[in-house]
């Protein structure tokens, strides 16, 4: 610190000491009081190789104090903001003396002399001059060029040590499309990497990128003759901007590299950066430049509902009833199943009708949600009856840019009927038992309004014949009738046949009487008189079997009837003397025969 | 013998042609399936009626009907649910769709009291075959009892519960016959084509059988009514000037009477094949 070559007493010299002390101690005495300020400048060394840097020193004599100015820019040496400062004191003579030297790093750019004009600084309130200086640069030497190699060397090897691999599946992308690509970090299993500070990040506005997730490790993978470990991320690429782009990637790896300051310990084995004992540096890892050629998408036959699909889809719609009531919502689920630009597809349109209320979709993606490339992105309608009745669903069409058969494609939803009820507002949630007891009575709404696929039977009319147009029907009536008419013949002949009888035999009897009279024969006539009451009586009251009649029966039927008691009694009194006459062998007149005959005859007319 | 071979091998083709191309009717409805399918409905909605003008069946019918629904032809889709239904009576599905139809056609449903639902004009002939077994059978037991039984009082009970029972049938076979013959006269009030997705416009039942006569009342589509007979035991009906048939028509309930042009009412059962 002290430039004092001159002798000096003992005496002298200690107290020289104390005035720097003091000096030292006041760092505020900044300017020593009638020291002259006055500036050199110099650039050290003042010739110098384009491969090799210079520096440019400022001293202000008589202040330490910061000066305040602005350094000119000259076009060929880049020269460096942050200066070196080194503030001195010491005695000249015995006379103290204070300096400032501000130190600047030039590094040339081309060669040739290349000055600093006279510039001006301002110290306190002092404005000094900084008088001009040059600075030769000569072509690089020998030595530079070897340097040179060498540090290129060390660059490429360094480039090798760590790098990223951008792996694209296709020669050229369409504007809008998305494809799925790979992005690997290779880091050199020498290379003492403690971390990957950041995933890689694209460098340019033509593309888009998904995020970057967790990456996948790979061990011992060979490659320039190195073992590396590769970290993968896989991404989803999208090209924004149509033409020729490029795109890079970078991303910064922490290394442990060796310290800059001796170790306390000489031993190589405390600077070795593997064992923990050097400090960390961070390094940037860039991927090479990729070209890619960015297409616009043809215009010819570009369908209208064409809205930026780019991939291979299919598309259907899923509404979640088919049957509602008036003002109740419906939501219909657009499905869109495939690969592609899913992450910049819009949704389909489907605007309100007369029909419907519909709100704006909600989105949802299922799939590789890392690259949004393959899966299935859900657009989610909410559909408002406007009224009653069996009406369609809109259907959706999307249409999709296939970009390896460069062609639009369109796809259309199927058609699907909704029944809107009318007119049930509210409806009492509480019965629940009454609901699953009547749930059996209801049909099932898919059922209703469907198409038959079959004729079914044929009729030549819609109704049918009823039975009186049925020759059947009146043919089987004469099946009856002909029984009717059977049995009604049988039935009167059957009677007819009995009556007749009766009469045979009643002539019969009444011939035997007759001719019993005209022999005198009373044995016969009375005989013949008993069986004709027998069976005139038992005829009259239809007894299955007059003749086994005895005379109190017969006495009996006369009276279970309103006959006169005058015609019983005498009917009874021929019946007794019938009687008497066959077993006692009574004789009587052929007179008395006769009046009996015919009284006998009035007898049976009165009977009732 | 070779017209014969000749005759035979032509016959057998023509049957056996027959079996694999089907009937007229049977292609027509597959072509409507067909058109239905590919969502042209206009097209189906002329192969069923194509077919329909051949013959019918209930899924012809229920097809139509469902098509005309679609189309918001609601009048059209009652008449065909009703002709389907008359076809399959007992089929749930064309049912509960008919009542559908009636619920958005804001048209009354066809009454369904006990008269109409046991004397209905399906139940004609059931009455007819119970009312011809009662008479038989009745008359058949009062022969045998007239000359075979020597029971005076048996016969004259079972004569009055013989009387009785035959005048309860013959009552619901009139009934039912009734029905029947008012169902050979129904038709169903429809717009006509053009106007018929117009659901506010009605059908006018007009004073006299003239265009420009103002309308008795009106019906609404899917709505049904009966034609009048006249004294001659004819349906009522008159041709006006431009060639048009008029029929004096009644509602269902009888409460609305008036003149319906014949392309405002579509026949449940077809007029040519009544006769």
């Amino acid at each position: 610190m002290v430039k004092n070559g001159s002798t000096l007493s003992s005496r002298s010299q200690s107290k020289l000491w104390i005035i720097l002390f003091v000096s030292l101690l006041l760092p505020g005495i900044e300017e020593i009081h009638g020291q002259q300020l006055r500036v050199e400048s110099s650039f050290q060394p003042p010739s110098i190789t384009i491969a090799n840097n210079s520096v440019y020193k400022i001293i202000i004599h008589g202040s330490q104090e910061n000066p305040q100015g602005s350094l000119p820019q000259i076009p060929g040496i880049s020269i460096s903001n942050s200066p070196q400062t080194f503030r001195s004191a010491s005695f000249i003579n015995g006379v103290p003396s204070v300096r400032l030297e501000m130190s600047f790093q030039i590094k040339p750019k081309k060669i040739g002399t290349h000055t600093i004009p006279p510039w001006t600084i301002k110290v306190g309130s002092t404005t000094l001059q900084v008088p001009g200086s040059s600075i030769k640069v000569v072509a690089a030497n020998q030595e530079d060029k070897i340097k040179q190699q060498a540090e290129e060397r060390q660059k490429e090897d360094l480039s090798q040590a760590s790098f990223i691999e951008f792996i694209n599946p296709r020669k050229f992308l369409f504007e809008g499309e998305t494809v799925s690509g790979l992005l690997n970090l290779f880091i050199w299993d020498r290379l003492p990497v403690s971390r990957i500070e950041r995933p890689p990040q694209k460098e340019g506005d033509a593309f888009s990128l998904t995020e970057l997730r967790q990456p996948q490790e790979k061990r011992n993978q060979t490659k320039y003759g190195k073992t590396y470990t590769v970290f993968s991320w896989p991404t989803g690429l999208t090209a924004a901007i149509a033409g020729q782009q490029q795109i890079q990637f970078n991303t910064s790896i922490r290394v442990r590299v060796k310290s800059r300051g001796n170790s306390p310990f000489t031993s190589p084995f405390f600077n070795d950066p593997f064992f923990g004992f050097g400090r960390e540096e961070s390094l940037t890892v860039k991927s090479d430049l990729v070209n890619i050629e960015v297409r616009e998408l043809p215009m010819i036959e570009r369908p209208d509902s064409f809205r930026g699909a780019i991939g291979k889809f299919s598309c259907r719609s899923i509404p979640d009833s088919d049957r509602v009531s008036l003002g109740d919502p419906i939501r219909l689920v657009v499905e869109i199943t495939g690969t592609g630009n899913f992450s910049a597809m819009p949704a389909p349109v489907l605007n309100s009708n007369s029909n419907f209320k519909i709100g704006p979709p909600a989105f949802s993606f299922e799939g590789n949600e890392i690259t949004m490339h393959e899966g299935k992105q859900l657009f989610e309608y909410i559909l408002t009856p406007l009224k009653p009745g069996l009406i369609s669903i809109p259907v959706i069409t999307f249409s999709y840019f296939d970009p390896a058969r460069e062609e639009y494609f369109t796809s259309k939803t199927i058609n699907h009927p909704l029944r809107v009820d009318p007119g049930e507002t509210w409806v009492d949630p509480t019965p629940v038992q009454q609901q699953t007891e009547t749930s059996d009575f209801a049909v099932s709404t898919t059922d209703l309004f469907q198409t038959e696929n079959e004729p079914g039977e044929w009729f030549q009319n819609v109704k049918h014949k009823t039975a009186i147009n049925s020759q059947v029907f009146w043919s089987l009536q004469s099946i009856p009738l002909f029984c009717a008419i059977g049995l009604g013949f049988y039935g009167w002949k059957r009677k007819q046949s009995g009556r007749d009888l009766f009469r045979q035999r009643q002539s019969i009897l009444k011939k035997q009487m007759k001719e019993s009279i005209t022999f005198n024969d009373a044995s016969l006539f009375f005989r013949a008189t008993r069986e004709r009451l027998r069976l005139e009586i038992g005829t009259f009251y239809k007894h299955p079997n007059p003749s086994s009649l005895s005379s109190n029966e017969l006495t009996t039927l006369l009276q279970s009837s309103s006959n006169e008691e005058d015609t019983i009694s005498e009917i009874e009194k021929i019946l007794e003397i019938s009687d008497d006459h066959e077993f006692a062998g009574t004789l009587k007149d052929p007179q008395s025969l006769e009046d009996l005959y015919k009284h006998i005859n009035n007898l049976l007319k009165k009977i009732q | 013998m070779k017209p014969r071979i000749v005759l035979t091998l032509f016959a057998v083709i023509s049957f056996l042609s027959s079996l694999l191309m089907g009937s007229e009717e049977d292609r027509l409805f597959y072509d409507g399936v067909r058109a239905e399918a590919s969502g042209d409905l206009d097209q189906a909605v002329h192969f069923y009626l194509q077919a329909a003008k051949l013959s019918h069946s209930s899924n012809l019918h229920g097809n139509l009907a469902n098509l005309y629904f679609k189309k918001e032809q609601l009048g059209h889709a009652i008449l065909h649910f009703r002709k389907a239904l008359l076809l399959e009576p007992t089929n749930k599905e064309l049912s509960i769709n008919l009542q559908f139809a009636y619920e958005m056609a804001k048209t009354p449903p066809l009454p369904n009291d006990f008269a109409h639902s046991y004397f209905a004009s399906d139940t004609f002939s059931f009455w007819c075959v119970l009312c011809a077994v009662v008479f038989w059978f009745g008359f058949l037991v009062f022969i045998y009892l007239f000359f075979f039984n020597p029971s005076r009082a048996v016969l004259f009970y079972f004569t009055i519960g013989w009387i009785f029972s035959g005048g309860l049938t013959g009552y619901a076979t009139h009934f039912s016959h009734i029905q029947n013959s008012e169902l050979l006269r129904e038709g169903i009030a429809i717009l006509p084509t053009e106007n018929e997705a117009n659901q506010t416009k009605n059908i006018s039942l007009r004073r006299f059988a003239g265009e420009t006569n103002s309308a008795n009342t009106t019906l609404l589509p899917g709505q049904s009514l009966i034609i009048d007979l006249g004294k001659e035991g004819k349906i009522r009906t008159h041709e006006s000037a431009d060639g048009k048939n008029w029929f004096l028509a009644r509602s269902q309930d009888g409460k609305k009477k008036g003149w319906i042009k014949e392309d405002e009412f579509g026949w449940l059962i077809d007029r040519n094949k009544q006769e």
